[in-house]
């Protein structure tokens, strides 16, 4: 029996002549909310649906609660459940059948909780699932995914394209269903002010690859952004070389530099560079992550230094997508 | 509130719903079929061009013949395969495939719900179509006068082939994502049995029972393989179906491997079978001094058998039809046709010796041509040859030269044929003179309608292959007559078989000289034996060179069958009692005798002690027939052995028998 509910060892998996996953080593400990930040395509979806048994890794290894999920996919679904990104519910179905029928294949169902959930959330039993709005279907999905009383949540961007009123419903309702004792939550998505309502811990995944592994306020605490003015033009970012430099940019005379380590060392470093005025401040978590996906496009090959492809694993094989080279900015 | 209580249950329930909306169109058209044959019929009735032909269609017609035969042929085909794709194929292509991959579910019972739910609503289209129909068919006064019978044998097949078309939905659906390619990727699966079989029985038709060659069947194991290809390629691996294609593909390659690979083995069984147990025989070509026989099976193949203990030497498989012992029976000669498995090869003459070894040359037919008869003649092979580009010929093969002579002949076959050796060595041909019309009607190339054509017979010499141009007699009748019937052992005398209605003089061909004939045999055989009425009894009259003929022995009320030995030394009789006054008499009503005509002494022959499993409807015991001058042959239809004329009461049976 693993002591993590979740442990990826060195996996990979691709589609087609694409990558998805890299040699991707994660450890979900029980009773911890891990936020799986990245863009689209980084392989968070990947790595969900790896995570479930739905897709097999072609190499490393993988166990979800001590268990294989490829070869014990169905006790792996019995205890883990994932709410997924995509809809995949039948549209003919009204509320009442599509959760009495996901009720009757699932061993473990709390009839009595669905329907709790289900009349907290405003769902109306005779709605058809065609005839419902997506911050609604999300709605169903959500007491689909937690009624069955999982030991893991597998959540991949459960809020994306929910207004904010509907996206605080579905979010409390993640964090009313984590398990109390033992379970463990993997939420994955790119909405980071929603990871850092629920996770304590942040792993950003670029493509195919973690980037970094850290607790949440550990994070927050670690990273920060100094502000530097210089007498004439700011050193360009590529000279400035400081002692754990994530990302820096130059304009004008001012040089702003993301940056982890003691405040103390980084104001030295900025100084020594011919700094005038140096202010530190501590960031916000999505302004860490856009700086570690930065350094990650910088260090990733191609003629602009972008990343040149993302993938989505939503299916079958060969469902990746070829996306346009990066074109600068903000992802 | 709905209740699903089990995993299968919820299942099954949901497979069925989503079917219901494909179930009810497909009844719908069905209940509708009926009115648009109707329509057809009135527009056509009403002169409208395109719906010409269905004017002539009754209502009785159109509800007996046109919509059972448009339901099992193409309503429910067509629903089968569109509810098992949509059953296996629909939740792909909406996006719904990983609702059930993402639960506590096993593939196998998805699968296998799916294929009862798309079976289940498949079969309820045809019972939903054909009450529609029956309500339609009484509430019209029935389908009289033919009855009932013709649309239930129709609904029958289309019921067989929705057991073909089932399964390779069922497969097509589990390797493709898109419903129509599914669809149409179903039907090429129907058809790859369909042409494996059509192709496998054309290639090798004779590797199987006779006229049910196996290649016609195997083929179709294709269909529960496909099941399995589907079920498995559906049921492992990755959930999200990486490798599917590659899996249903692989599966259907090994699957159409293992087709051929079972109809490989089962050819080499049945043609193993087959050679040592022969199927009813047509006729024995024994070897002069009877110690070898050749089988001939009445669907074709030879079985080379020694007759002193039944064993079967060799068999020469299918299509082989022609054999012909050697004068000293040291060595024969077989026309076959026979490739590998089965399959018909390049026509050819083989000879081999007495124990079946192959011997010296053989001749080659070139590739369109086919032998038929074989002969063996003094110092050759004659066969007659056939081809659509080399017309008839008539060849003779010198097998110690490896030299053969061919005589083209201008006429279709049954207008000529050998007829044997006469006195001085040469060769006989029949054929029909050249003032007779080839294409006279009464020719027939299958030869046996030929009745009154006039042919001459011809000398051909062997070594030239020149055939002489004036006959040395003019005869009428069917050309093959005078090979069986015409010419004496000797080749001397011959015997014209008009005119009608018996031939009242027999020809000397060396002097022209032509006597009277005389009966059971010829003018040079030493002894004649021939049946004489006496009263109402008939007696058997022997007949020395040089002897005034005697009666032998008379049977009242009795029919007699004169059968004498190769060597004319003895007489083997048939006797058939009267019936009633067998019974009477408590006698059997079938004897066998054999008459010596050294010692004079008659013996009765044993009936084999297999009589009853010999049993003939004809004659009610097994046929007894000379096989060289010692042996006898005893046949029945399934069974064959051989018995010594010294000690006839131990039969070597071939097969059958005790």
């Amino acid at each position: 029996m693993s002591a993590n509910a979740i442990v990826f060892e060195s996996v990979t998996r691709s589609f087609g002549r694409t990558r998805a996953l890299d040699a991707v080593d994660l450890t979900v400990a029980p009773g911890s909310v891990l936020g799986l930040v990245g863009r689209n395509g980084a392989g968070k979806t990947t790595a969900l649906r790896l995570a479930h048994g739905v897709l097999f890794p072609d190499t490393g290894r993988i166990r979800v609660l001590g268990l294989d999920p490829v070869r014990q996919g169905s006790e792996v679904r019995r205890r883990a459940s994932l709410l997924s990104e995509e809809s995949s519910l039948y549209p003919w179905m009204t509320v009442e059948e599509i959760l009495a029928f996901g009720g009757a294949l699932h061993p473990c169902w709390d009839a009595a909780l669905a329907r709790a959930l289900r009349e907290r959330l405003d769902l109306d039993p005779r709605a058809k699932i065609k005839t419902l709005s997506r911050g609604t279907r999300a709605k169903v999905a959500l007491v689909l995914a937690v009624a069955c009383r999982p030991e893991v949540l597998l959540l991949d961007d459960p809020t994306a394209g929910l207004d904010p009123l509907v996206r605080g419903e579905v979010l409390q309702g993640i964090l009313e269903a984590i398990p109390a004792e033992g379970g463990a939550v993997v939420y994955a998505s790119h909405l980071v002010a929603d990871i850092e309502r629920v996770a304590d811990r942040v792993a950003i995944l670029d493509q195919g690859r973690i980037r970094i592994d850290a607790p949440l306020e550990e994070l927050k605490t670690r990273v920060r952004r100094a502000i530097a003015v210089f007498e004439g033009d700011a050193p360009l970012p590529a000279k400035a070389d400081l002692p754990g430099r994530i990302d820096a940019r130059a304009d004008g005379r001012v040089l702003t530099i993301v940056a982890e380590g003691a405040d103390g060392e980084l104001a030295a470093g900025l100084r020594a560079l011919g700094a005038k005025e140096v202010a530190i401040e501590p960031l916000p978590l999505e302004e860490i992550l856009v700086a570690y996906l930065r350094e990650g496009r910088r260090d990733a090959p191609g003629p602009d230094g972008g990343a040149d492809v993302v993938t989505d694993a939503g299916g079958d094989a060969g469902a990746s997508r070829a996306a346009a080279p990066h074109q600068g900015g903000r992802p | 509130m709905i209740s699903l209580r089990s995993p299968m249950q919820a299942l099954f329930w949901k497979e069925w719903r989503t079917l219901r909306h494909l179930r009810w169109a497909c009844i719908g058209l069905g209940a509708l079929l009926p009115l648009f044959f109707f329509a057809g019929a009135a527009m056509g009735r009403s002169g409208l061009s395109p719906f010409g032909r269905a004017s002539v269609w009754s209502t009785a017609r159109i509800l007996r013949d046109v919509v059972p035969g448009s339901l099992a042929f193409a309503l429910w085909p067509f629903a089968t395969l569109i509810l098992i794709t949509q059953a296996f194929v629909g939740d792909r292509a909406a996006g719904t495939e990983a609702f059930l991959l993402e639960r506590p579910i096993t593939r196998r019972r998805v699968w296998a719900v799916r294929l009862a739910a798309s079976t289940f609503s498949a079969a309820t289209v045809v019972a939903g179509t054909v009450f529609v129909w029956m309500a339609l068919a009484l509430a019209s006064g029935g389908v009289a006068p033919q009855g009932w019978k013709g649309p239930i044998s129709m609904f029958a097949l289309g019921g067989m082939i929705l057991l073909v078309t089932a399964p390779c939905a069922a497969l097509a659906s589990s390797l493709l994502a898109s419903p129509l390619l599914a669809l149409l990727t179903s039907a090429l699966l129907a058809g790859l049995p369909a042409v494996l079989s059509v192709g496998l029985a054309g290639l090798f038709p004779y590797a199987g029972r006779p006229e049910k060659p196996i290649g016609g069947l195997v083929p179709w194991l294709l269909i529960p393989l496909y099941l399995a290809v589907a079920y498995i390629a559906s049921t492992s691996g990755e959930p999200a179906g990486r490798g599917r294609p590659a899996r249903g593909i692989g599966g259907l390659t090994l699957a159409v491997l293992a087709t051929l690979f079972v109809f490989v083995t089962s050819a080499q069984a049945l043609l193993r079978r087959e050679a040592v147990r022969p199927h009813s025989i047509a006729s024995l070509s024994a070897a002069p001094e009877g110690d070898r026989a050749i089988l001939k099976g009445q669907w074709g193949g030879l079985w080379l058998v020694d007759t002193k203990t039944g064993a079967i030497l060799e068999h020469f498989p299918r299509p082989c039809n022609e054999a012909a012992w050697n004068a000293d029976g040291s060595m024969f000669a077989i026309g076959t046709c026979a490739g590998p498995l089965g399959s018909t090869g390049r026509c050819r003459v083989s000879l081999f010796d007495r124990d079946g070894k192959p011997s010296t040359a053989s001749w080659l037919a070139s590739p369109d041509e086919d032998v038929l008869r074989l002969f063996w003649g003094r110092g050759s092979v004659f066969f007659m040859t056939s081809g659509a580009k080399s017309g008839s010929a008539l060849v003779a093969f010198d097998p110690w030269q490896s030299a053969a002579a061919r005589q083209a002949m201008n006429g279709p076959l049954g207008s000529w044929d050998y007829v044997g050796t006469l006195w001085d060595g040469t060769t006989a041909i029949a054929k029909v003179l050249p003032e007779e019309p080839l294409d006279n009607p009464r020719i027939d190339p299958g030869e046996t309608r030929i009745k009154e054509s006039r042919f001459g017979l011809f000398r051909f010499d062997p070594r030239s292959g020149v055939l002489d141009p004036e006959p040395l007699i003019a005869d009428h009748g069917a050309t093959w007559r005078a090979r069986f019937f015409a010419l004496s052992p000797s080749g001397r005398w011959y015997q014209p078989g008009m005119p009608k209605p018996m031939p009242q003089e027999m020809v000397d061909l060396e002097t022209g000289e032509r006597v009277p004939p005389t009966p059971g045999g010829w003018p040079d055989d030493p002894i004649r034996w021939y049946l004489q009425p006496d009263g109402d009894a008939t007696s058997v009259i022997e007949a020395r060179q040089g002897s005034e003929p005697r009666s032998l022995r008379s049977w009242p009320r009795a029919a007699l069958y004169l059968m004498p030995s190769p060597d004319r030394r003895h007489l083997l009789i048939r006797l058939w009692h009267d019936k009633k006054a067998a019974r009477a008499a408590g006698e059997r009503r079938v004897e066998d005798w054999l008459y010596d005509s050294i010692s004079g002494s008659w013996t009765q022959l044993p009936l084999p002690p297999a009589a009853q499993e010999m049993e003939t409807p004809f004659s009610g015991v097994p046929w007894r027939s000379w096989v060289g001058p010692g042996t006898f042959a005893l046949r029945g239809p399934d069974a064959l052995g051989f018995e010594d004329v010294e000690g006839p009461s131990n039969p070597r049976y071939v097969f059958g028998g005790p």
